[in-house]
C-alpha cells in the first residue's frame, strides 16, 4: 500500500509548479477587478523593492528548515503529516520558554527559545514515528492527529492565559529584544534564520549522501526488511527521522519566533507545514534542491499576498497553490518502464 | 492422429536478453488421456517448454499444434482458446479472498443477475474434483496449508479447461510443498482429468512420482529432448539421462572439499533446538554443528522446517527451546542486528525483498554491510567506495555501470551482487538460501566455486535449498528435514538423489525406504 | 442523548463506509476530510439555489464526487503518491470552498440555510438513520456477495491476481474512488444540513474519524456501523459535557483529534499480532 515517493521526475515537478502557476493566473482573473495589475502584483511586485525581496527570502528560509524536516522524513519512508501542528506548538513552547526567563544573556535566551522550540517538535514528532515502532500504529494518521488535537490547545493558550492583554493582537507577550535574532537587509525582517536554513541544507546533504547515518536512513526508506537484515536497527530510524523531522518544524517555529514575530500569535503557522511538503517534494526530496524550489514557493507566495490587495480571495490562493502542486508533484507524466 | 492432443515440432528458443539457448529444436507428442511428465535439471528448459505451448513465450522456430489447430506462438489467447490450460508453481491468488471467489474471480456464476451464485460455483468444482470439501473452499485462502494452495490452484486449471471437449492440461510442480496425502489427491485429479479425455503435462523434479501417475516421460537436457521413456523406465535411467554420461559424473560426484584439508574449529551449533510460533511446531529437536570450511546442505520440501531454519538464522524468528551458538557464544534471542555483528553473512531466498534495495543504486548495495569501513573524518570517502565497489565488481563479474539502480540488472547480475557483497572479505559464516535460483548455467558453476572459496578460506557455510541436485552438488554433508526434525544426515558422496528424495518425502522417517 | 448519537453517527458511519470501499481497493484514503467540506458547502448552495433539501444532499453528494474525481485520476490516471494525493484533496477543499464562498456569499466565513430544516422522522429518529444503515448492510451485500465486490477486494488483496485473469485493478480502484466521494460528499450534506448552516471547518475532523473507524470496524462495514455510533456517542458526551463544565470550547476543538488518536493507538496495540499474521 506504501507507495514510493521518489517517484515521478525533474519533469513533474516542473508541471506541478506550472500548473499552479496556471491556476493562479486563471483565479486571479476571476476574483480581480483588473486582471492586469493583479498579474503584475503577483508576479513583479515581490522583486521589486528590499521590502519585498527580503520578506521572500524570510520566508524562504522558514520554508526551507520545515522542508528539510520533510525531506529527511520522508526519505526514510515516513509521512510526517504533523508539521503544522510541530511548527506552532514549538514556537508556541519556545516562546513560554523565552518569557519564563526573560533575563538570561541574549545568545543564551535565543538558544533557549530554539532548543526549546526544536525539542517540542521533535518530541511531538517522536511520538508517533514511537507508536509506530512499538504497535505500528501508522505515523502517517498519527501525526496528523497528534498535531490536530493541539493546535486548538495552542490557540487556547493565545487567547487565553498566555495572552498578552496590553497588545491589540492575539498573541502573547514579546521576547525581550536582546533574544531577537539580528536583521540585515532593514526595513524587511530577513534575518539571520536565512544563514541557518542555508547551512542547515547543507549538512542535511552531507548527512544524507556522504554519512553512514545518512546511507542507513535512506536504505531504511527505500527498503524496510533489507535495511533490518543488513544489521541496520528499525527503532533508531522510526524514531530518529521523525524525531528529527519534528524537531526541524519545532527549530523552524522556534526561528520564526525570534527572528520575525518576537511572539507566538494566533494562526501562528498559518499552513507552512503543508507548503513545506510541497517544497520538499518539488525538490525532488533533495535537500539542496529544496533550496531551490524554497524560493520558488516564497516567491508564489510573497505573490499571493502582493496580489490581495487587488482581489477579493486571494488568502486562500496560497492554499490553492499548494493542493494543485501536491496533486500533481508526485505524478508520472511518462510511462514508467517499471511494472511493479 | 486425431488423438494427439498435443504436437510440438522442433521448436527452438533462444532468449535475447542473456543469451540462453532455453529450448533447441524439441518435438512432443501428447494423446488424448496421457499423463505426461516432464523432467530435468534445473534450467534444462522445462518451463520454457511448457511457456511456448501456453503462449506466454514466442518460439523462434517450429510449430505447436493443439487439438488439430496450428497455434502462432506467444499468443496466449489463441492457446487458451485451443483448449490449453496451465497451473502455475505461484498462481496469483488473493490471500484474503475466500477459496470459491479465488477460484471464480472475474468468471463468477451469478444469481439474480447481481449475486455471486456460489451454489452453481461450488457444483462446478465438483464437477471437476469431487474431493474438494465444502468447508474447505468457504475458507480465506490465507488460512490454507502451502499443500492445500497448491490443489486449489490445480483446481483453477480445471475450472479452465473445455468442459464439451479435449483440452491439454499443464501443470508445474503440482506437487511441490505438499503432504504425502494432499499429494495423492493431486495425483487422483490428474488420473481424473486424463480419464475424461484431456492430454496432461507435469513438470516434476521428483522422479519417483513419474512412475506413481504418468504413462510416459520425457527428459529434458540443456533445452534438448534426450528421450521419452515408458514410465517405468526407473529412477536410475531418468537419473542418468537428466544429467548425461560424462557430465554427470561430474556433478553427481564432487570432489569432496572436506577431505583435502584440515576442517576447522566448530563455527555453528545447534543443540535440541526447538522453534514454535503460534502454538505449532515448525522445527522440533534439531541438533547439528558447523566447522569452518565445512559445507552442509539443509533441504528437505517446503513447510517442513527450512524456512524456519532461515528465519533463525536470519534472525527473524526465535528459538523456543535448545541451543544455539555462533563462534563458542550462545544467541540467546537472534536478531539481525545481532547476528550481522557476530560475522554472519546471509542471502536470502527472497533476494529482491530481503537482499537488496532494488531502488538504489548497484554500488549502494555493495557496501551495505561495509559502509562503516569507507568513511574518512566521519564523511564517506568518494574514492575508497569506488574502489571498493569496482573491486566487487570485477572479482564477481558484475555486468553492469556501478551507478545504475539495481532494479535495471537482470536477475543474474542481481544475484551477483548480492552474493558478491555477502561473500566478500573472508566471512565465518555463511547462510546462502537457493543459490542459483534463476541463473543460468555458466552464472550458477561461477557461484558454486565462489561459495566453494569461501568455504576453503575458513568459513562455515549452510545451503538451504529445496533442490537436491543443488546441495548435493554445493555440499559435503546433506541434512533433511521433515516435519520439522532431521531424518537424514548423509556424507554428500553417499548422497543420492533418490535417497535424499525419500528423506524428503518422510519415506526414511517412517522406516520404510521407498514407500510413500 | 440515544436518538442524538444515532443522528451524528450518521456523517462517520456514511464517510467511514465510503473509506472502506477504497480502502478495501487498497487505497487509504486520506482526502475524506475534504471531500466532507465540499459536501457540506456544496449542500447548502444547492438547497439555497433550489430550495430543496433533498436537492442540496444531491449537490453534496456530487460535489463529493467531482472533487474525488479529480483525486482518482490524480492517483490512478498520472499515478501520484495516494498519500501526497489525498492531502492535496484536503488543502484543495479548504481552499477553494472559502473562494467560492467569496464568490457567491461575498463571504468567507458563515452560510446559513435560507431553507427551513425540516427533517423527515421516523419514531423520533431523522430519517438518515435508518437510510444510514440501510447504506451499510447494503455496502456488506456488495463487497461479499456480489462479482463487482469481490474483484474490489481482490484489488486490495492482491491485484495481480485481477491482471491474471485479464480484469484491470485500475478500474475497481478508480469505482471505489468515486464511490468514497460520493459517500463523504453526502456525508457532509448530512452535516451541514442537520446544522441548517455552513461553518468554517465544519467536517471537523471527521474525515480522520471515519479513517480511524474502518480499521476499528476490522474493515467491514457493519463492524464499522458499530465503531461509528461509539464515536457519536463519545461526541454526543463531549457536547453534554460542555453545558457542565469549564471547560473553553477552543480546547475542545481538539477532543475528536483525541480520541480518535487515542482509538488508533490502542487500535494498533491490540490489533498487532492479528495484522503480523496478516
Amino acid at each position: 500500500m506504501r507507495d514510493r515517493l521518489t517517484q515521478g521526475s525533474f519533469r513533474s515537478s516542473l508541471l506541478a509548479v506550472l500548473a499552479a502557476i496556471a491556476v493562479t493566473v486563471i483565479l486571479l482573473g476571476f476574483g480581480s477587478p483588473s486582471w492586469s495589475s493583479a498579474m503584475r502584483a503577483f508576479f513583479v511586485q515581490p522583486l521589486t523593492n528590499r521590502f519585498y525581496l527580503g520578506n521572500m527570502l524570510s520566508s524562504m528560509g522558514y520554508l526551507l528548515i520545515a522542508a528539510l524536516g520533510i525531506v529527511i522524513a520522508f526519505r526514510c519512508g515516513l509521512y510526517n503529516l504533523g508539521g503544522e501542528g510541530q511548527i506552532f506548538v514549538g514556537a508556541l513552547a519556545g516562546t513560554l520558554a523565552g518569557l519564563a526567563l526573560p533575563g538570561l544573556p541574549g545568545i543564551f535566551g535565543t538558544l533557549l527559545v530554539l532548543i526549546v522550540a526544536s525539542a517540542t517538535g521533535a518530541l511531538l514528532g517522536g511520538l508517533s514515528g514511537l507508536f509506530r515502532r512499538l504497535w505500528g500504529a501508522p505515523e502517517l494518521i498519527t501525526s496528523y492527529l497528534l498535531s490536530a488535537a493541539l493546535i486548538p490547545a495552542a490557540e487556547y493558550l493565545i487567547v487565553g492565559p498566555a495572552n498578552d492583554p496590553t497588545r491589540s493582537l492575539l498573541a502573547t507577550a514579546r521576547l525581550s529584544r536582546a533574544y531577537w535574532l539580528p536583521r540585515f537587509f532593514a526595513p524587511s525582517d530577513l534575518n539571520l534564520s536565512f544563514a541557518i536554513a542555508i547551512a542547515l541544507a547543507g549538512i542535511v546533504y552531507l548527512m544524507m549522501f556522504y554519512t553512514v547515518r545518512g546511507y542507513e536512513l535512506r536504505i531504511f526508506g527505500l527498503n524496510e526488511e533489507f535495511a533490518t537484515y543488513s544489521g541496520i536497527h528499525p527503532t533508531t530510524y522510526t524514531l530518529g527521522a521523525m524525531g528529527l523531522s519534528g524537531g526541524l518544524h519545532g527549530l523552524t517555529g522556534g526561528l520564526m519566533v525570534a527572528g520575525t514575530y518576537h511572539a507566538a500569535i494566533s494562526g501562528f503557522s498559518g499552513g507552512i507545514g503543508w507548503s513545506a511538503i510541497a517544497v520538499a517534494l518539488v525538490g525532488r526530496l533533495h535537500p539542496l534542491g529544496a533550496i531551490v524550489s524554497a524560493l520558488l514557493f516564497a516567491y508564489l507566495d510573497a505573490g499571493t499576498k502582493a496580489s490581495m490587495l487587488h482581489t477579493e480571495f486571494t488568502f486562500e490562493l496560497g492554499t490553492v497553490i499548494q493542493a494543485v502542486i501536491l496533486l500533481l508533484v508526485t505524478a508520472s507524466f511518462v510511462v514508467s518502464r517499471r511494472s511493479s | 492422429m486425431a488423438d494427439l492432443l498435443l504436437q510440438m515440432e522442433g521448436v527452438s528458443k533462444r532468449y535475447p536478453g542473456n543469451g540462453v539457448q532455453a529450448v533447441d529444436g524439441a518435438s512432443l507428442q501428447v494423446a488424448r488421456g496421457e499423463i505426461r511428465a516432464i523432467v530435468g535439471e534445473n534450467g534444462a528448459g522445462k518451463t520454457t517448454l511448457m511457456h511456448i505451448v501456453t503462449g506466454v513465450v514466442g518460439a523462434d522456430t517450429g510449430s505447436v499444434t493443439v487439438c488439430g489447430r496450428t497455434l502462432v506462438t506467444g499468443d496466449p489467447a489463441a492457446a487458451r482458446a485451443a483448449g490449453v490450460v496451465m497451473s502455475y508453481q505461484h498462481p496469483r491468488l488473493d490471500r484474503s479472498l475466500t477459496v470459491l471467489e479465488n477460484l471464480f474471480l472475474g468468471d463468477e456464476p451469478r444469481r439474480l443477475g447481481i449475486l455471486f451464485n456460489r451454489r452453481r460455483a461450488y457444483d462446478r468444482i465438483r464437477a471437476v474434483a469431487r474431493d474438494l470439501p465444502k468447508r474447505l473452499v468457504t475458507r480465506p485462502l490465507a488460512r490454507l496449508s502451502s499443500g492445500q494452495v497448491r490443489m486449489v490452484s490445480l483446481v483453477a486449471a480445471l475450472l479452465r479447461l473445455p468442459t464439451d471437449r479435449a483440452g491439454v492440461l499443464i501443470l508445474d510442480e503440482p506437487t511441490e510443498a505438499t503432504t504425502p496425502e494432499e499429494a495423492d489427491r493431486i495425483f487422483q485429479i490428474i488420473r481424473d482429468s486424463a480419464a475424461a479425455g484431456h492430454a496432461v503435462v507435469f513438470i516434476t523434479h521428483r522422479l519417483p512420482e513419474v512412475g506413481r501417475v504418468a504413462h510416459t516421460v520425457t527428459v529434458l537436457r540443456g533445452g534438448r529432448i534426450v528421450g521419452t521413456y515408458a514410465a517405468d523406465a526407473g529412477a536410475a535411467t531418468l537419473a542418468a539421462a537428466m544429467v548425461g554420461s560424462s557430465e554427470g559424473e561430474d556433478t553427481l560426484h564432487p570432489p569432496p572439499a572436506a577431505g583435502t584439508h584440515e576442517p576447522g574449529p566448530v563455527r555453528l551449533r545447534f543443540e535440541r533446538l526447538t522453534i514454535e510460533r503460534f502454538g505449532r511446531s515448525l522445527v522440533s529437536d534439531v541438533s547439528f554443528s558447523v566447522r569452518g570450511g565445512e559445507v552442509i546442505g539443509l533441504t528437505g520440501i517446503r513447510e517442513n522446517g527450512i524456512e524456519a531454519m532461515e528465519g533463525l538464522l536470519a534472525g527473524k524468528l526465535s528459538h523456543t527451546s535448545g541451543r544455539f551458538e555462533l563462534d563458542g557464544r550462545t544467541v540467546s534471542d537472534p536478531t539481525p542486528n545481532k547476528l550481522r555483528s557476530l560475522g554472519m553473512r546471509y542471502v536470502p531466498t527472497d533476494r529482491l525483498l530481503r537482499g537488496a534495495s532494488v531502488d538504489s543504486s548497484v554500488s549502494e548495495n555493495l557496501i551495505a554491510l561495509k559502509r562503516r569501513h569507507l568513511q574518512r573524518a566521519g564523511l564517506f570517502d568518494a574514492a575508497t567506495v569506488t574502489d571498493f565497489a569496482a573491486s566487487l565488481q570485477r572479482r564477481f563479474g558484475i555486468d553492469a555501470a556501478l551507478n545504475v539502480p539495481l532494479w535495471q540488472l537482470s536477475g543474474g547480475n542481481i544475484q551477483k551482487v548480492i552474493l558478491s557483497r555477502e561473500l566478500e572479505g573472508d566471512p565465518h559464516m555463511l547462510v546462502i538460501c537457493e543459490p542459483s535460483w534463476g541463473l543460468d548455467f555458466r552464472t550458477r558453476r561461477r557461484i558454486i566455486s565462489q561459495v566453494r572459496r569461501t568455504a576453503q578460506a575458513g568459513a562455515a557455510v549452510i545451503v538451504i535449498s529445496t533442490d537436491i541436485d543443488e546441495v548435493i552438488d554445493l555440499a559435503d554433508r546433506v541434512l533433511v528435514l521433515y516435519d520439522g526434525r532431521i531424518v537424514a544426515d548423509v556424507p554428500a558422496s553417499e548422497a543420492s538423489r533418490q535417497s535424499i528424495g525419500r528423506a524428503m518425502a518422510g519415506a526414511l522417517a517412517v522406516g520404510e525406504p521407498g514407500a510413500r | 442523548m440515544i436518538v442524538n448519537s444515532l443522528e451524528l453517527m450518521v456523517p462517520i458511519l456514511i464517510a467511514a463506509l465510503g473509506g472502506l470501499l477504497t480502502e478495501r481497493a487498497g487505497v487509504l484514503n486520506i482526502g475524506l476530510e475534504g471531500l466532507i467540506l465540499v459536501g457540506a458547502f456544496a449542500a447548502i448552495v444547492g438547497a439555497n439555489l433550489t430550495g430543496s433539501l433533498l436537492m442540496g444532499a444531491v449537490f453534496g453528494t456530487l460535489a463529493g464526487l467531482a472533487l474525488s474525481a479529480l483525486y482518482s485520476v490524480a492517483c490512478i490516471e498520472l499515478r501520484s503518491n495516494i498519500f501526497v494525493a489525498g492531502l492535496a484533496t484536503n488543502l484543495l477543499a479548504a481552499g477553494i470552498v472559502p473562494t467560492v464562498s467569496a464568490l457567491l456569499y461575498g463571504t468567507r466565513g458563515v452560510v446559513r440555510l435560507a431553507v427551513p430544516v425540516s427533517a423527515q422522522r421516523i419514531a423520533g429518529v431523522s430519517v438518515m438513520v435508518p437510510l444510514a444503515v440501510i447504506l451499510a448492510a447494503a455496502l456488506h451485500v456488495f463487497l461479499f456477495e456480489t462479482p463487482y465486490g469481490i474483484r474490489l477486494r481482490a484489488t486490495g488483496g492482491n491485484p495481480q491476481a485481477l491482471v491474471a485473469r485479464a480484469l484491470s485493478p485500475d478500474r475497481y480502484r478508480r469505482f471505489a474512488m468515486l464511490c468514497s466521494g460520493l459517500f463523504a460528499g453526502g456525508a457532509g450534506a448530512a452535516v451541514a444540513l442537520r446544522l441548517g448552516v455552513y461553518l468554517p471547518n465544519i467536517s471537523a475532523g471527521r474525515g480522520w474519524i471515519a479513517l480511524v473507524v474502518i480499521f476499528l470496524g476490522m474493515r467491514h462495514p457493519l463492524g464499522i456501523l458499530a465503531g461509528a455510533f461509539v464515536f457519536a456517542v463519545f461526541e454526543s458526551f463531549a457536547a453534554a459535557a460542555q453545558g457542565f463544565t469549564e471547560v473553553p470550547g477552543t480546547l475542545l476543538l481538539g477532543l475528536p483529534y483525541l480520541i480518535t488518536l487515542a482509538a488508533m493507538v490502542v487500535y494498533s496495540a491490540l490489533g498487532r499480532h492479528a495484522r503480523i499474521e496478516r
